[in-house]
């Protein structure tokens, strides 16, 4: 196997290939805001192995006899690429020097004829996926036409009479207009003349530094992209991922001071917008591509905006924060579905940056271990995160042993569509109550152990009695239209953005149809706060008002809202909103509704 | 304790503050637009600003801004590596989280060579109670390079 690996054939180089068009994926402009454009990355032809192609193939479910026979009019071979690992002490990073070939797995095998017979450029008249283990087959017509072979970074599989499911991952470069990373022959030659083809995707490493293209990097994305498609898959085998553009470049940097096309990324993120996971590559100070917890933990984000809701908030955090429960959430299920699909409890980020004061390569941490002093709670992702894996996890990490599964299934379901924000709260209420009583007392004494009362717990949080300060709760306040105003203050204690208590909630059952008028007004003596409110109907802005210095009351008249609960917020537009002008702090507010004509 | 601070700042600024307040904000202004879910990091973060335009060869300055929500412990920043930019001040700078103004400012003297490629990466290290974390930024300089050492050139 492995010399069949090294059998690389003809000059194998990373090409870039415009992908515009076809199917009716055209491209969009980017949109006011600065978001990034979405993206056109074409859809490939049908594998000739799409039905057989169930899950993304793993190693021991490989489709093809390895290696396939050679025979007339077949072309035929294996794709690899290069793994590098981490060291094997915390702290070591990225162990170059023991980089190894992994078979690339699921991704699109193209048989392209010369149009000229010297170059590759020409139709493509065969497409197929490689298997388990990078095998690949082409059959062809004939055995005369000069082929190239080329390799899409892209894991694919269309909808068919045999299986439901679909998936599009694509590694792409948004530094060079979002265009598709390929592994290509540079040469053609006829089927007759090199029936077996293998092509490997080199790191690029030599001799201490990146010596050469990066080629490895876009299929080791796809390789842990494969993995997390499979957790979900096991959960529904018709599973049907969107679209999901993996965006890699080298000039993708820890820097955020320009735009994404630039690679200004400034850190790794998913944007629910362009449906895309942006991953640094900038190789003098931090690369992405072999960060598989990363890449994970990006694509749990991608699997909560498909499969189930994201409330959150996004921006920056961190496992010492104390945050918006929405950001915790979607932040700590993150995390924990990233160790789950990887089956380790320790996240490891490399970094190619230390000192001899800062010797670490890589930012870590146990998920599973809690350190005195940082936070616990509903509001910390470490909790939640720790909770999220513990439920999942199996016996040789102590977990309850759901899997996977038991914690994808209750995203989808009524969790979806609850009234109350996506938090651990209507989460965990959602998975107790799809358990056995032995299971749910199991999760409960997890919550407990977090401080998140995990007894009874309940979606809108009425039995929850942890928080840093007595004033961070109760979570949601309750608000009647025609009931006296409600006083609530907002701080910035732990931070502004997406800190707990920036934002304070408020459960409003409409009782009858019609329009709502509400109203979001500093209480007396607070001459520096500036109002702002959000209306939500399960997780979806319905309405946002942003007062300002001359204006600091806001008030907004619904349209028409039909019977049943929504939630509001209500916050201080300096705590909030970034660069506003208005200066954070304490500030309080009565909140009222009214029946509007 | 915090909140008193806060609360007897807001009795100063009482004492000064007219400002009008029956004005109301009406189904006006769209939502803030949040970019996405970055991934876990050290708790703390950095905003730079290159005084001016980059010219070879001419000492410019980068306003570094720190922010974290770290309020004990230290702050290690230390310049990491550099291509292209000579530094003209220390090195490394240790704050104490406790006693120093947050965020944390200064300013970073630089000259600027002719290279095409000019960049700084910054270190930046916090104590936590998880133990000491670090982040990498990268101060980047590489726009098109303007060298005053240069002889003017003919062309209009």
């Amino acid at each position: 196997m492995a010399a069949n690996c090294r059998r690389v054939v003809g000059l194998i180089s990373l090409l870039l290939a415009a992908c515009g068009g076809g199917g009716g994926g055209g491209g969009s402009a980017a949109p006011a805001g600065g978001q990034p454009a979405t993206t056109a990355i074409s859809t490939p032809a049908l594998p000739a192995n799409n039905a057989l192609t169930l899950s993304c193939p793993t190693t021991s479910n490989f489709s093809l006899q390895a290696p396939p026979a050679i025979a007339s009019g077949k072309i035929s071979g294996r794709i690899t690429y290069d793994r590098v690992p981490f060291a094997a002490q915390l702290g070591g990073g990225l162990d170059y020097a023991s980089q190894y070939p992994l078979p690339a797995r699921g991704v699109v095998v193209e048989a392209v004829a010369s149009s000229d017979g010297v170059s590759c450029a020409g139709n493509i008249i065969k497409t197929t996926l490689t298997d388990g283990d990078g095998w690949y087959e082409l059959a062809l017509n004939n055995d005369a036409t000069k082929i190239c072979v080329r390799v899409r970074a892209q894991l694919y599989r269309a909808v068919d009479s045999v299986s439901g499911a679909t998936w599009n991952i694509s590694v792409a470069d948004n530094t060079a207009n979002n265009s598709l990373y390929l592994l290509n022959e540079s040469s053609p030659t006829s089927a007759a003349a090199t029936p077996r083809r293998d092509l490997h995707a080199a790191s690029g490493w030599s001799n201490g530094s990146y010596a050469s293209a990066r080629v490895a990097a876009p299929f080791a994305i796809l390789d842990t992209a494969c993995k997390a498609i499979d957790a979900v898959l096991a959960n529904n085998a018709d599973a049907q991922f969107s679209a999901l553009n993996y965006l890699w470049s080298t000039k993708n940097t820890s820097d955020s001071n320009g735009t994404l096309e630039q690679g200004k990324i400034g850190g790794p993120f998913f944007s629910p917008s362009a449906v895309a996971i942006y991953l640094r590559g900038d190789a003098a100070i931090d690369t992405d591509e072999f960060d598989e917890m990363v890449i994970a933990h990006e694509f749990g984000h991608f699997v909560t905006h498909v499969f189930s809701r994201s409330d959150s908030l996004g921006g920056e955090h961190s496992l010492l924060d104390y945050e918006d429960p929405r950001v915790a959430f979607d932040e700590g299920w993150a995390t924990a579905f990233a160790g789950l699909v990887l089956n380790t409890s320790v996240y490891r980020d490399s970094d190619e940056v230390a000192t001899v004061n800062s010797p670490s390569r890589e930012f870590y941490f146990d998920i599973q271990q809690q350190f005195y002093g940082v936070p616990t709670g509903w509001f910390a992702e470490s909790s939640v995160q720790r909770a999220l894996f513990n439920i999942g996890a199996g016996p040789s990490f102590g977990g309850l042993n759901l899997g996977i599964e038991g914690l994808l299934h209750a995203l989808s379901g009524s969790y979806k569509s609850t009234p109350a924000l996506a938090t651990i709260f209507s989460y965990a209420s959602q998975l107790a109550g799809e358990q056995t009583p032995s299971n749910a007392n199991g999760i409960a004494a997890l919550l407990n152990g977090e401080n998140i009362d995990g007894s009874n717990i309940q979606p809108f949080a009425e039995t929850e009695t942890h928080a840093p300060a007595p004033a961070d709760l109760p979570v949601y306040q309750i608000v009647f239209a025609g009931g006296p105003p409600v006083a609530v203050c907002t701080s910035d204690d732990y931070g502004t953005g997406n800190a707990l208590s920036n934002r304070r909630y408020f459960r409003f059952d409409a009782t009858a149809a019609g329009r709502y008028q509400f109203t979001v007004q500093p209480q007396a003596g607070y001459t520096q706060a500036v109002a702002g409110f959000e209306l939500l109907q399960r997780g979806n802005r319905l309405a946002y008002q942003q007062g300002a210095a001359n204006a600091r009351t806001v008030r907004y008249t619904s349209m028409p809202l039909s019977i049943g609960t929504y939630v509001l917020s209500a916050f201080h537009v300096g705590n909030v909103v970034e660069n506003s002008g208005i200066t954070a702090g304490l500030q309080c507010f009565n909140v009222t509704v009214t029946t509007a004509p | 304790m915090m909140r008193m601070i806060r609360w007897l700042s807001m009795a100063i600024l009482l004492v000064g503050c007219t400002q009008q307040d029956n004005a109301i904000a009406q189904n006006t202004k769209p939502a803030p637009i949040a970019r996405g879910s970055l991934s876990p990091a050290a708790p703390v973060k950095l905003d730079y600003r290159i005084a001016h335009e980059v010219i070879a060869n001419q000492q410019n300055s980068v306003s570094i801004e720190i922010a974290t929500r770290l309020d004990h412990g230290s702050l290690l920043v230390e310049i990491a590596k550099q291509q292209g930019v000579s530094l003209l001040s220390t090195s490394q700078r240790r704050f104490d989280l406790a006693s120093v103004p947050h965020p944390i400012t200064f300013d970073l003297p630089v000259l600027p060579t002719d290279q095409s490629e000019r960049f700084l990466i910054l270190l930046l290290t916090v104590d936590t109670d998880m133990g000491p974390m670090s982040r990498s930024f990268r101060i980047d300089f590489s726009v098109p390079v303007v060298d005053d050492t240069a002889p003017p050139s003919n062309h209009p």
